[in-house]
């Protein structure tokens, strides 16, 4: 080693660090990688992770050296590949159309293997296209897997990746590591087995389970918001929180995943991984560190803190409801039976809503309402903590309603925070008034937040899992909802379709609230 | 333009009225003061436009001081943001020509939202030679400057160097400096690579071609900052092993732009440069002994909007920057 050499402060792996990026604030990658998409003819390839790859390299996050390789089922060439990814990426991508020459580089990294996912000559064919990669693109062995597949097939590409030599412990060059969309299972069993599969490959720190609600700008400053500020956390508990209510409605239907959503319902579809996972950023307990494992320990924590919902008590602790026909946004739109796919007798639940208690010192007491609905009157993803009315009311002789505060933590489609407090209307009399403070993220920073899927690609590339879901935090969220599985599969299903289109949900989780002497807030 | 009671007054009037347009009561979100300082006729124009939409992005307390102007009453108007009906910004223009900096800085402090940071924008020429520099800038959180693309660059950042020196708590941002961030992140990623880490620390050579000195200092500075260098006189550094550095800044092209940026190693030449076909691409090379094909990469955005912006979203003091401006003292000698 040099004299000069020393100037360089190894990294934790040993490895010297390029003394030339202490203090920048670049987010490029530094390491090289290949990324394959399996599922590359898929729709979530078209419209989000090919237009995200592309803005990851607009935005030059992309590492200097990077392929991608797509495989899928469908019949193409490297060039009819590149040309339908272009077509996507120019129809879907926030920053517009391609343009050269950035495109043609960015093309000239980009191929297809064609194969089924038990074809074993495809994976044979898709190594060697690896490898070739690592020569022309200098991409040093590190490999990043994106299952973008329906989720039978997770178990299948697994086990042909290791087959073929494509896993980690056959990659002696870089590291291997592989993206596993949403829903990991569909019960605790069927998780439980797939995990037991791709353990046999794959270690947990090389699994990245995606939930792209957790990329969302909002959902991460829900950490922010608590433990960069010091004014929230002493009042973050039971003794001045009344009630959280946190809310995933969609104004869409099934969108022509009828078939999908059959075998899935609004309880698998979101809150098993969505809502819950929002549940847990909320009420955990302050982490150790930023980093990735910190953070899931406390998640982890809090579904173990979850009271076990005991069968006799789901029907009170739950809600489920499908819609009918009604309007959304002044248009008709058909009931979900009517859905393409869809059983005309089907009793899937496109709304559900739970009750969960969190048996903790923090939260011993204070409800967690959780709610998902489709079809509901407006697109709205939320998080409401109400806090407590006030102790002593001083007010009282205007007969004003003095509401207690709110703060909401909006996800989607508005990205901030709002608060709401009570002030004097100017006047004689001691008339007090709701009013509302809100923070919004596009005008509070005049930024606009990159979607999910490029921060979470991004941050798989990078190896930093912390905005991935861990597989003990998956096994404890389904443990959770299992007793509700179980009994609305047994139980009598309610009266379908028990809502109209373009509602607030069903008139089951309005009772579920009023049974506690509160309500939900208005979608 | 010192009748802080009636500017007041006006702001008051302002929201009163923007109050009974909205339905609902709300409170407005302002994020912070923004203080800018216009002294150059022909910018004066852009600089006004850039700063009302810089408000109305960010919500602001905007106070502009039109320099190239005086005499006539303040102008006070809330542009709402047309996203967000609270985010309401508030701006106050006042001609401030012949005004004693004294005056000036008193006014200004009247003016201020408490508990927000503060950012001043100074678009006039030199500084600590100004008047008004110095009391305007005391009132900072940072100070926005742009060392670059007069004649006099080197002046103006002998000037930074004073007065970083005098008042070491505010952060400064030179947007000559933050002009740079692709090219520093060009340069670093050449020795990612496992191959070629060490060259890093065999570079013998730094050429910079660029159309303004400011850049050309600023990024010799930062290169010398991070592999400990220090600089022997205006054209050469020295290693902490004993070797000099040649230093050859070439003045072509653009002002404010860089256009190429070559290390000489003894075996190898890496290379970055502007492409001809595309202003927005940077293209890499690396000649010699280790000799291989690099890619073009996008040259993200270095216009001075986007880089006003960044300034005023970035917290705290640089210390790259800092160190980087250090070392730039030793060359100016």
């Amino acid at each position: 080693m040099s004299d000069a050499t020393a100037l360089a402060p190894p990294s934790p792996d040993g490895v010297h660090a390029n003394p030339l990026r202490a203090g920048l604030s670049s987010n490029r990658i530094v390491d090289p990688c290949t990324i394959v998409f399996f599922g590359a003819s898929g729709d979530l390839a078209k419209r989000m992770l090919m237009p995200a790859m592309y803005n990851l390299r607009l935005g030059d996050i992309l590492p200097t050296n990077f392929s991608i390789v797509g495989f899928s089922r469908s019949p193409l060439s490297d060039e009819a590949f590149r040309t339908a990814a272009k077509a996507d990426i120019d129809k879907f991508s926030r920053s517009g159309p391609a343009k050269d020459p950035l495109w043609s580089d960015f093309a000239k990294r980009i191929s297809y293997i064609a194969g089924d996912f038990d074809d074993v000559a495809g994976f044979k064919r898709l190594r060697e296209k690896l490898d070739a990669n690592d020569r022309e693109f200098e991409t040093a062995g590190n490999r990043l897997f994106y299952l973008a597949i329906p989720p039978p097939a997770f178990a299948k590409v697994v086990e042909q990746l290791d087959a073929a030599g494509l896993g980690p412990r056959d990659n002696t060059k870089g590291w291997t590591r592989i993206v596993v969309e949403k829903p990991f299972g569909t019960d605790l069993d069927s998780a439980r087995a797939l995990q037991t599969e791709i353990t046999k490959v794959f270690e947990e720190k090389q699994v990245y389970r995606i939930d792209h609600y957790l990329g969302k700008e909002p959902v991460q400053d829900i950490m922010a918001l608590r433990f960069a500020n010091v004014i929230f956390e002493p009042i973050w508990n039971r003794r001045y929180v009344d009630q959280v209510q946190i809310t995933a409605a969609e104004t869409v239907g099934v969108e022509g995943r009828g078939g999908y959503y059959e075998g899935a319902g609004a309880l698998r579809d979101m809150i098993q991984n969505h809502v819950m996972n929002l549940l847990a950023l909320v009420a955990m307990e302050p982490p150790v560190s930023a980093g990735a494992d910190s953070i899931r320990d406390e998640k982890f924590k809090v579904f173990c803190a979850l009271r076990p919902l005991l069968p006799e008590a789901v029907a009170k602790s739950t809600a489920r409801g499908q819609y009918g026909a009604g309007l959304i946004d002044g248009q008709p739109v058909v009931g979900y039976r009517q859905e393409p796919s869809v059983d005309p007798a089907s009793n899937v639940e496109t709304y559900a809503a739970v009750k969960f208690y969190i048996d903790n010192w923090r939260w011993a007491d204070v409800p967690f309402y959780l709610r998902s609905g489709k079809r509901m009157a407006r697109k709205c993803s939320e998080i409401a903590i109400a806090f407590r009315h006030i102790p002593h009311r001083l007010f009282g002789e205007t007969g004003d309603d003095i509401e207690p505060n709110v703060l909401v933590m909006k996800i989607q489609p508005e990205e901030g925070v709002s608060l709401r407090f009570s002030a004097k209307i100017p006047g004689p009399k001691m008339h007090i008034r709701t009013v509302s403070m809100d923070f919004n993220y596009g005008t509070g920073f005049g930024v606009v937040s990159a979607p999910a899927y490029e921060r979470l690609i991004g941050d798989a590339m990078r190896g930093d899992a912390t905005l991935f879901t861990r597989w003990d935090c998956v096994e404890a969220a389904w443990r959770a909802v299992m007793p509700i599985l179980e009994n609305w599969r047994e139980a009598l299903p309610p009266a379908f379709p028990n809502y109209l289109a373009g509602g607030q949900g069903p008139r089951s989780a309005d009772s579920m609230l009023l049974a506690d002497g509160r309500e939900w807030r208005r979608i | 333009m010192t009748d802080v009671a009636a500017i007041k007054a006006e702001l008051h009037r302002a929201r009163r009225t923007a109050s009974h347009d909205v339905a609902e009561a709300s409170a407005n979100a302002v994020t912070l003061n923004f203080v800018v300082y216009s002294g150059q006729p022909e910018r004066h124009k852009w600089v006004v436009e850039r700063s009302l939409r810089i408000a109305a992005k960010h919500p602001a307390r905007l106070i502009v001081l039109d320099a190239t102007a005086g005499g006539e009453a303040a102008v006070v108007t809330l542009p709402r943001n047309a996203a967000h009906s609270n985010a309401l910004s508030e701006r106050i223009e006042l001609p401030v020509r012949g005004v004693d900096p004294a005056v000036l800085r008193s006014v200004v402090q009247e003016l201020l939202l408490r508990d927000v940071p503060t950012v001043v924008w100074w678009a006039a020429s030199g500084l600590t030679a100004a008047s008004g520099f110095a009391g305007l800038t005391e009132l900072a959180t940072s100070i926005v400057v742009d060392s670059s693309g007069s004649a006099r660059d080197q002046e103006t950042i002998a000037e930074l160097l004073d007065f970083a020196e005098r008042f070491p708590a505010i952060a400064i941002r030179d947007l000559a400096f933050m002009r740079l961030a692709p090219w520093q992140e060009t340069i670093a990623q050449f020795f990612d690579d496992p191959d070629l880490f060490d060259d890093v620390f065999a570079i013998s050579r730094l050429e910079v071609d660029a159309g303004s000195q400011a850049e050309g200092l600023y990024l010799a500075g930062w290169l010398a900052s991070r592999l400990e260098w220090t600089a022997r006189d205006r054209r050469s550094f020295g290693t902490r092993d004993g070797r000099t550095i040649p230093f050859v800044e070439r003045t072509r092209g653009e002002q404010r732009r860089v256009l190429r940026v070559a290390l000489g190693t003894p075996n190898s030449t890496y290379v970055a440069a502007v492409s001809d076909a595309d202003e927005r691409v940077v293209c890499l090379s690396v000649e010699g002994a280790k000799a291989r094909s690099k890619p073009c990469m996008p040259l993200q955005s270095i216009d001075n909007a986007s880089l006003i912006e960044r300034a005023i979203l970035q917290s705290g003091r640089d210390q790259v920057f800092e160190t980087s401006l250090a070392t730039v003292r030793g060359l100016l000698g």
